[in-house]
C-alpha cells in the first residue's frame, strides 16, 4: 500500500489508505447487509414458518410444509405454466424482431444512427409507463389497434385466451430493441473478407447466412435469448399493470397477491425461495455460456 | 480419470442439464410429480454447478521442449507435423 503524498489533506489529518478505503467501503458494506442480506435471510426464516405479517398469532416453526404446499397447489402450478409459456412466446417473438431489425439495420443506409437511437426509445421507458400506454393502445372502445386494424372491438386484455399475448406482444415492442443491439454488435464483428470469399465462391445468400453469419453471431444471440429469458421469468410489472385475468397470471403476480394481499406471509417467502433457486439455475447457464463466448 | 477431468467432461455440463431439466419441470403442465419434485432437481443441479466451478480445469500436457500438441488427434486437428 503506497502512502499518501505528504502534502494530502488526508494525510494532514493523519488518515492512513486503509482507514480512507474502510471509509468507502464499510458504508456500502452495510448497507447491503441491512437492506439486502438480511431481509434475504429473515424471509428465508420465515418461508418456515406460518408467519402472517397481517395478524399477531404467535409464529409456529412448520418446516417444510410451506414448499410442499406451495408446490402441491394447482393455482400456482398453472402461474408457473403460464409463466414458462409466456416466456417462450416472448423470448421468441423479441429473438425474431431483434434479429430481424439487426440484419436490416447491418448495411449502408441513410439516417441509420438516428433510426438507431428511435428503436432504442422503448427500451428506456419504465415498464408501467409502458403497460399503461399499451392498456390504452389495446382499449376496446377507442383504442387505435382496433381501429387501425379494422378488428371491431376486440377485448385484448380481458379475453382470457388473449390476455397472454396481449402482454407478451407489449414485452416484445419494448425489448426488441435490447436483442437487436447485441445482435447488432455481433453483425459487426463478422469478419468482411468472410464475405468476399463466400461471394468470390459464388455462395448463395442463404449460404452465406447459414454458414458464416449465424454461427458467427450465435455466442452473442444466446447471450441475448438467456439474458431476456431471465428477465422474462421475473416480469412483474406490465403483466400487473395490464391485465388481471387469472389465466394470464404470471408466478411474480401471483406471489404478489400472496404477499400483500392474502397476507400468507411464510408460504409466500417459499414460493419467493423457489423463484431465486430457478433464477440463479438460469444465471448459471447464462454465466456457463458467457465464459464460453468470452473463450471464442 | 482425476476429479478434474471428470468435473469437465460430466459434472459440469450434467449440473447444467440437470438444472434446465429442474426449470423444465417446475414449469411444465402435465405431470404434478415432476412439478412437485422439481426445486429438489434444480436444487442438485445448483449444488453441482457451484461444486463445478470450483474444481480446477485439467492441466494440459505440453511437450518438454514446448513444440506442439502432445496427443496425435490435437495434431491431426490442427495438421502441424505435416510438410
Amino acid at each position: 500500500m503506497t502512502p499518501l503524498s505528504s502534502g494530502s489533506r488526508a494525510a494532514a489529518r493523519g488518515w492512513s489508505d486503509i482507514t480512507i478505503r474502510n471509509l468507502f467501503v464499510i458504508p456500502t458494506v452495510a448497507f447491503l447487509i441491512i437492506f439486502n442480506v438480511f431481509p434475504l435471510l429473515y424471509s428465508l426464516g420465515f418461508s418456515f414458518t406460518d408467519f402472517r405479517a397481517s395478524s399477531k398469532d404467535p409464529v409456529n416453526f412448520v418446516g417444510l410444509k410451506n414448499y410442499v404446499d406451495v408446490l402441491a397447489d394447482p393455482v400456482i402450478w398453472r402461474s408457473f405454466a403460464t409463466t414458462l409459456w409466456y416466456v417462450v412466446v416472448s423470448v421468441t417473438g423479441q429473438f425474431i424482431v431483434g434479429f430481424g431489425l439487426a440484419l436490416l439495420l447491418n448495411r449502408p443506409i441513410p439516417g441509420k444512427g438516428l433510426l438507431t437511437t428511435l428503436l432504442l426509445l422503448p427500451m428506456m421507458l419504465s415498464p408501467v409507463v409502458v403497460g399503461l400506454f399499451w392498456k390504452l393502445i389495446y382499449d376496446p372502445s377507442w383504442g387505435i389497434l382496433n381501429h387501425a386494424l379494422g378488428l371491431g372491438k376486440v377485448a385484448w386484455l380481458t379475453d382470457p385466451s388473449l390476455a397472454l399475448y396481449s402482454v407478451a406482444i407489449t414485452d416484445i415492442w419494448m425489448w426488441s430493441p435490447f436483442v437487436m443491439l447485441l445482435s447488432l454488435a455481433g453483425l459487426s464483428a463478422v469478419p468482411k473478407h468472410l464475405y468476399e470469399a463466400a461471394s468470390i465462391d459464388r455462395a448463395g445468400r442463404f449460404y452465406t447466412f447459414f454458414r458464416i453469419t449465424l454461427p458467427l453471431v450465435a455466442p452473442i444471440l444466446l447471450i441475448a435469448v438467456i439474458f431476456r429469458t431471465m428477465e422474462a421469468f421475473k416480469t412483474f410489472d406490465i403483466a400487473f399493470v395490464m391485465t388481471g385475468q387469472p389465466q394470464a397470471e404470471l408466478i411474480s403476480s401471483r406471489l404478489y397477491k400472496m404477499a400483500f394481499q392474502q397476507w400468507q406471509t411464510g408460504p409466500a417467502s417459499a414460493l419467493a425461495y423457489i423463484i431465486l433457486i430457478m433464477v440463479l439455475c438460469i444465471t448459471n447457464i447464462y454465466v456457463k455460456y458467457l465464459n464460453k463466448a468470452k473463450e471464442r | 480419470m482425476n476429479i478434474a477431468v471428470f468435473n469437465q467432461k460430466f459434472l459440469g455440463p450434467a449440473s447444467i442439464v440437470v438444472s434446465i431439466l429442474g426449470i423444465l419441470f417446475l414449469c411444465q403442465p402435465w405431470v404434478a410429480f415432476l412439478h412437485s419434485w422439481s426445486v429438489l432437481v434444480m436444487l442438485i443441479g445448483l449444488i453441482a454447478f457451484n461444486v463445478s466451478v470450483h474444481i480446477a480445469p485439467p492441466l494440459e500436457r505440453v511437450d518438454e521442449d514446448d513444440t506442439g500438441p502432445v496427443s496425435l488427434s490435437q495434431t491431426i486437428k490442427t495438421g502441424a507435423g505435416h510438410g
